[in-house]
């Protein structure tokens, strides 16, 4: 019997792979800077994730295995003084 | 009023400038050195921690059976060893990382502490020692239990132990 498989549309592939960051006064040099700085030191190498701004300047997307080092590297960004206020994310924590 | 740092209503404050804060209910007292000693007495039937990256430190306050040890590193230490650790258990003393605390200026060292902190909570994984994460920031403390392996319910357990001790 053939298998029928489920294809979602790309844009909720996208989605389900994604996790999408808004943020307002962003330094995303500075974000990608300390995600190497501290993840990539400790954990993981370079070519590990891919983290990129879309459409507007202001909205990170990164893989969804990532995303938690993500909301740590930021939070670790705003400890050290830089302006960065996130507005909207795709999903929760909990959701993840 | 000078205190270390505030978590929700909770006030850790260091036992020589407890006077200052006989109004406030939530209360942890901490001692620094074994100089503090002195002033334990006084604290014994309060919530007490010790914050100290010294292993001897750590291992007088432990003994003495504190509630809590507070970010038991730093960028120089040198790791704890079986030893220490036994002793956190037998005590029932509950590691506490609070995580603003640990956020210096300086690349080096940083990196230093978090490796510190990645190796530590190592430990406590292998020795099933719950660990309490504190931060201004939810989503940070979250994110970082995950990072450490830990899942939602866990990192809730932990929390909420530390939430009801204190009403």
């Amino acid at each position: 019997m053939k298998k029928r498989i489920k294809v979602l549309p790309k844009s909720q592939r996208d989605a389900k792979r994604y996790f999408f960051l808004d943020c307002n006064f962003l330094d995303l040099k500075k974000i990608k800077e300390n995600f190497i700085f501290l993840f990539g030191a400790l954990k993981f190498s370079e070519s590990g994730f891919v983290m990129r701004t879309v459409d507007k300047k202001n909205l990170i997307k990164i893989n969804r295995n990532f995303v938690n080092e993500l909301i740590f590297c930021i939070f670790y960004t705003k400890k050290l003084g830089a302006k960065i206020k996130v507005i909207k994310q795709s999903g929760t924590l909990n959701s993840l | 009023m000078a205190y270390f740092y505030k978590y929700q209503n909770n006030y850790f404050i260091f036992a020589k400038d407890a006077p200052e804060f006989e109004k406030e209910k939530n209360k942890i007292f901490l001692f620094k050195d074994v100089n503090d000693a002195k002033l334990f007495q006084k604290f014994s039937g309060n919530k007490t921690a010790v914050i100290s990256s010294s292993p001897e430190t750590i291992s007088f306050w432990t003994k003495k059976k504190i509630n809590y040890i507070i970010n038991p590193f730093n960028f120089y230490s040198v790791g704890f060893d079986k030893n220490i650790f036994s002793q956190i258990i037998q005590n029932k003393i509950q590691p506490m990382i609070i995580l603003d605390k640990l956020i210096i200026n300086d690349k080096d060292k940083q990196l230093k502490i978090f490796k510190h902190l990645f190796l530590f909570i190592k430990l406590c994984k292998k020795y099933k020692l719950p660990v309490i994460i504190l931060s201004e920031d939810l989503h940070a403390t979250k994110a970082l239990y995950h990072i450490l392996g830990y899942n939602e319910q866990q990192a809730k357990n932990f929390l909420s132990g530390f939430n009801e001790k204190k009403n």
